[in-house]
């Protein structure tokens, strides 16, 4: 098994550009790791530079205690699905999901053997004669998981693997990779820019922005600890409402109009508010209805709120109302840099 | 009503293409397949009907056999050969080189450049004495070469001028055939520790089939049409060591006026073309992958 450790890794393009900014983080033995931002914040770069598919411009990248910065992809010990699966268009499957066996001389009797396996392990068995573009999005993606994990590596990297299929196949597919990276015990880290996979799938979140890593935690850390607004506004559906607000005697007041001098942010995730007798006036705009829930976009102010409410609230635009939460589920931000504080 | 309408209308639609291909491709197949039955016309004797003798002639006629050999040893050298270069220039091309524009440049002039003005250029190179092969040839001792001159050197001298010029034709086709090969593809390759041969082998060949079929056509035509440079250099001489088969159709027709032996020598040559074009398409692009 396989820890993958990153130290301090840079990537610049032109000299300029720092796609990778001066990163560091590790992942557990069998870990399931998501690397997780908006599009453009160097998370694919990352899993490029750790597939070796990328020249690091500094810093370290060492799996399982050796220094592998500077060893070619194909001596790094792992495998990698693309986003695009990049099957092999002239090949037939079994001949794909082969490839790297037979690129490295496995023997033709081991080849048989392990196809057989990694085919009923991905139920593909049936398709193995067929070519890649006489394959569904979804079979395509298990060819594709099939030449990973056939070569047995310890190290497993997904780049959007979810990306090109649609809902329902995604839901499918998210439970059967958790499900194959427990079975088989590998280290596995995805790319994606999708928090719901992300959240429900890893066991680890590294979130990133601007080449940075944001935070880095388990999924339940980064909803209820948010390290940042930006954390905070990424994590959740919808999510957490940020308005500015100002401290007195201890207490958050919100503001009525929204503002970064002096005061601070406040946070409250929408399923966290509940409408009241009496709390935080607010004016309905409008609502949502998701079937076993409802949001409803309110507005205190100028600044805007959701709340999600159980059920069909039903409440027309232009209600008055009031809100309320519990007051552990208040997070508070500094308004300049965007970092939780205490609220003290 | 309507459907004679319809008729008339897309018939006239069709005309001018039908009237262009009639006069310049069939009518001329036709009148030179009529012609190679006839004798040839002479002054006051018209020409008369011989049936099959011009072809009993050609099978007994050496030059003809030599013309054959010639092309098929033609064609069997500057195809592969040609094509072989082309796609090692395309794959330098195509790689993250310094100075490939340069590159690309360099190695498309020779298809730029007029037949006749590149013949002209290889004259010069091919000279005895003072010609710039022979007289490198010359610093080690072993001048006095006439290349184009002698029989034994006389036909590679002339295939090696024709693979200077096709390479780089054939490469454009081939740096777009590489060009069009997804990069991951490469790199899932690679990943899976595929050095470049085995790159090569089991990624580029197989996706770059199409271009090669496409290319090879090409090549099999052009090795047949393509005389320029000898009539520019060599009239198919010494002793017809050079003599391709439509140099010869050309020379019977035009120097020697015997205009029923060349109209049958063409329609084999016709015969030799649809052969081939019949083989590529019915048996090698079954076998060859399109995405």
């Amino acid at each position: 098994m396989a820890r993958i450790r990153v130290d301090r890794l840079v990537k610049e393009w032109g000299g300029s550009f720092r796609a990778v900014d001066d990163i560091s983080f590790e992942t557990g033995d069998g870990e399931f790791v998501a690397l997780l931002g908006p599009s453009g914040c160097g998370k694919s770069t990352t899993l490029r530079l750790i597939a070796g598919l990328e020249e690091a411009t500094s810093g370290q990248i060492l799996i399982d205690g050796a220094d592998v910065t500077n060893v070619p992809a194909s001596g790094r010990n792992l495998s990698l699905v693309f986003q695009s699966y990049a099957l092999f268009p002239h090949l037939n499957v079994a001949d794909n999901i082969t490839f790297g066996l037979s690129v490295r001389g496995v023997p033709r009797a081991e080849r048989e053997q392990r196809l057989k396996k990694t085919a009923d392990l991905l139920g593909v068995t049936a398709l193995l004669d067929r070519r890649p573009s006489q394959l569904s999005g979804g079979q395509q993606q298990r060819v594709a998981l099939g030449r990973a994990l056939i070569s047995e590596t310890p190290v497993c990297l997904l780049d959007e693997p979810l990306s090109n299929l649609d809902a329902k196949l995604r839901a499918e597919m998210r439970n059967e990779i958790r499900s194959l990276q427990q079975r088989l015990g590998i280290t596995m880290i995805f790319v994606t820019h999708d928090q719901t996979e992300a959240m429900s799938m890893a066991d680890r979140v590294i979130l990133m922005k601007s080449g940075k890593v944001e935070q880095s935690g388990t999924p339940a850390d980064l909803y209820e600890k948010p390290a940042s607004t930006f954390v905070a506004g990424f994590i959740g559906t919808p999510p957490m409402n940020l308005v500015s607000a100002t401290i007195e005697g201890g207490n958050p007041i919100i503001e009525d109009v929204s503002s970064t001098n002096g005061g601070i942010i406040l946070g409250v995730r929408p399923e966290h508010i509940a409408f009241g007798d009496r709390g935080q006036p607010a004016v309905v705009e409008g609502s949502e209805y998701f079937g076993a829930d409802t949001v409803v976009s309110c507005r205190i102010g100028n600044q805007k709120v959701m709340v999600r409410a159980p059920g069909r609230p039903g409440l027309g635009q232009g209600a008055q109302v009031n809100l309320t939460w519990p007051e552990q589920a208040i997070h508070v931000f500094n308004a300049e840099t965007g970092l939780r504080r205490d609220i003290n | 009503m309507r459907g004679s309408r319809t008729v008339l209308y897309s018939s006239l639609l069709l005309l001018p293409a039908a009237v262009l291909l009639w006069v310049f491709t069939y009518q001329p197949i036709l009148t030179t397949m009529f012609n190679s039955l006839y004798s040839t016309p002479r002054g006051r004797r018209p020409a008369h009907f011989v049936g099959l003798d011009n072809y009993e002639a050609m099978i007994a006629d050496p030059v003809f056999w030599k013309a054959i050999t010639n092309n098929v040893i033609y064609a069997l050298t500057t195809i592969p050969l040609s094509m072989l270069l082309a796609l090692a220039m395309a794959l330098i091309v195509n790689a993250n080189l310094r100075g490939k524009g340069l590159m690309r440049m360099a190695f498309f002039t020779p298809t730029v450049l007029p037949m006749v003005a590149v013949a002209n250029i290889w004259l010069f190179f091919y000279a005895p004495d003072y010609g710039l092969i022979d007289k490198f040839l010359g610093l080690f001792g072993m001048g006095g070469n006439n290349f184009l001159g002698s029989v034994e050197t006389a036909l590679p001298a002339i295939i090696v001028i024709t693979i200077w010029k096709e390479a780089g034709f054939f490469m454009i086709f081939y740096l777009a055939g590489l060009q069009q090969i997804s990069p991951t593809l490469l790199e899932a390759a690679r990943l899976e520790g595929a050095g470049f041969w085995q790159i090569l082998r089991r990624v580029i060949l197989p996706l770059l089939m199409p271009t090669t079929l496409f290319i090879s056509i090409n090549a099999v035509i052009g090795a047949f049409r393509l005389v320029d440079h000898v009539v520019a250099m060599t009239k198919g001489g010494p002793d017809n060591a050079t003599t391709l088969l439509l140099f010869y159709i050309y020379q019977t027709g035009f120097a020697f006026w015997d205009t029923s032996y060349a109209a049958a020598l063409t329609m084999v040559l016709l015969a030799i073309l649809a052969a081939i074009a019949l083989f590529q398409f019915g048996y090698a692009d079954k076998r060859v992958h399109y995405r």
